[in-house]
Formats: structure tokens, C-alpha cells, sequence
């Protein structure tokens, strides 16, 4: 199991709680293992169909198949340490507003998985603290 | 009869194989809402996010070619209640179904959100 998890808020969406990224063991081997594209890749994707669904079209969007096939077809950028695996894992999961503009407090943060609360009794009140 | 042995199967383009007149699941990931959120194992899953009680978003480790896909969903529960749900969110203030990613909710009927202690989402497409 990963060692880490990562601990975001949305300032878009500032009432609701605090969420938590949790990594898959299978895909930090991918990563590992050199196996994944350049995160444009997927940024190219994620930018096609953000446009789809601002133009209402979002039902009948379907990817440009070149540019979906790139996910296997270019080239590969190489092995990852477990760190940088989960640098890659917040450009590609989280969305993009959350971790690349500048706010007046961090809005993620990566953390040990045994620092994450395991009582979940507020569980809708969690915060990042600053 | 031929016996085809191999490690890997892929497209031309290293994608996911087109089986004639099958659809095996895309990706699936059984994960635990309870306690600290774990996934317990997967298949074609990057991530899992815990967006709260009884919420949470499945991210794909590769971009589905639409987002008309299958979802399947259902939870291991302690309690004795045979009512629960599993939802494929559509879209909320905050989160939408999409290519990379699917919102998924749970809870009991009626509707109460809940943390369970075993969830299980399939994709197919």
C-alpha cells in the first residue's frame, strides 16, 4: 500500500470538505515501471472535453482517436520514484484549477497515509490545515 | 483446436483489445469508505478519491474513448438493512462524469449517505 495520500480542497467549492486522493498499488507499478505517457497526454484529453461540455455537447462527445491512442503510442517517460508518481497522480486526477494557481493557502497537500484521520465521525467537516 | 499463449494483449496501439461479441470490464476497484480509505485491489484504476461520507471518485488510469460507458456498483454491508444504493453520479455542483473519471455516491434508501465497509464499481464499455 502507498505510503502516501493526498489531501485537497476545491476554493471553487469552499463548503465542502476536505478530499483525499488515494493512490492505486497497481498503477504506482505502472508508474514504477516506466510505463506512463507524458502527463500532456492526458491534459490534451481532459481540455477536449471540458470544451465538449461547456458547448453542451458533452452527451455525444467522443475523443479524436489519435489523440486517445496516444496514450499507449507515445513514447514512454521512463521509471518514477513513489514521489514523483504522485506528483504525476495530483496533474492527472485532481483538477487542474485546484494545484496550478497560487491562492492565499495551499489547497493540496501530499501526506503519510497514517497522518489521514481514521476516525471518520466528522468526516464532512475535515479540513487542510494550513 | 490452437492454444494461444501470451503475457500481454493489446490493440495496434497498445490500447485495450476490441473482443468480438465481448465486453469485459474496462476497470473495477474494490475499495474500503470505512476508517482509512483503502483500495483493496483494481484493474485499470489510478486513483480512488473519498469526497466525503458516502461519496467518492474512481479516476482511470487510461481516458475512456466516451463517457457513455457502463457503470456497476454495489457495497459489502454489516448491517442488516437490505436497502442501499450505489450511484454513478451524472453531475453535481462539483463533480461530472467523465472519460477519466467516475463520481460514485452511496447510501442506504431513502436516502441517507453511508460509509460501507467493501464498495465495488465496474466500468464497461
Amino acid at each position: 500500500m502507498s505510503n502516501y495520500r493526498v489531501i485537497f480542497e476545491d476554493p471553487e467549492q469552499p463548503e465542502q470538505p476536505a478530499c483525499v486522493l488515494v493512490p492505486s498499488d497497481n498503477w504506482l507499478e505502472e508508474a514504477k515501471a516506466g510505463l506512463l505517457p507524458p502527463i500532456s497526454v492526458y491534459w490534451a484529453l481532459q481540455d477536449d472535453e471540458q470544451q465538449a461540455i461547456a458547448e453542451g455537447l458533452h452527451d455525444t462527445f467522443k475523443h479524436d482517436p489519435e489523440k486517445h491512442a496516444a496514450q499507449w503510442a507515445a513514447p514512454r517517460i521512463g521509471p518514477l520514484t513513489e514521489e514523483e508518481a504522485i506528483e504525476y497522480l495530483i496533474m492527472k486526477d485532481i483538477p487542474r484549477h485546484i494545484w496550478s494557481v497560487e491562492y492565499n493557502r495551499p489547497m493540496f497537500k501530499i501526506v503519510k497515509t497514517a497522518d489521514v484521520p481514521s476516525d471518520r465521525q466528522f468526516r464532512n467537516a475535515w479540513r487542510l490545515a494550513a | 483446436m490452437s492454444t494461444l499463449k501470451a503475457d500481454v494483449v493489446q490493440n495496434a496501439t497498445g490500447g485495450a483489445t476490441t473482443l468480438t461479441d465481448l465486453y469485459p470490464a474496462r476497470a473495477w476497484v474494490n475499495w474500503r469508505q470505512t476508517g482509512t480509505v483503502a483500495i483493496l485491489s483494481d484493474g485499470g484504476v489510478s486513483s480512488i478519491t473519498d469526497n466525503g461520507v458516502g461519496l467518492a471518485t474512481v479516476g482511470f488510469s487510461s481516458t475512456k474513448s466516451d463517457a457513455n460507458y457502463g457503470f456497476n456498483g454495489s457495497v459489502n454491508t454489516y448491517y442488516t438493512s437490505s436497502r442501499w444504493d450505489v450511484h454513478c453520479i451524472e453531475r453535481n455542483l462539483t463533480l461530472v462524469r467523465s472519460t477519466s473519471s467516475v463520481p460514485v455516491n452511496m447510501g442506504f434508501g431513502g436516502y441517507a449517505e453511508f460509509d460501507f465497509v467493501r464498495v465495488t464499481a465496474v466500468i464497461t464499455e
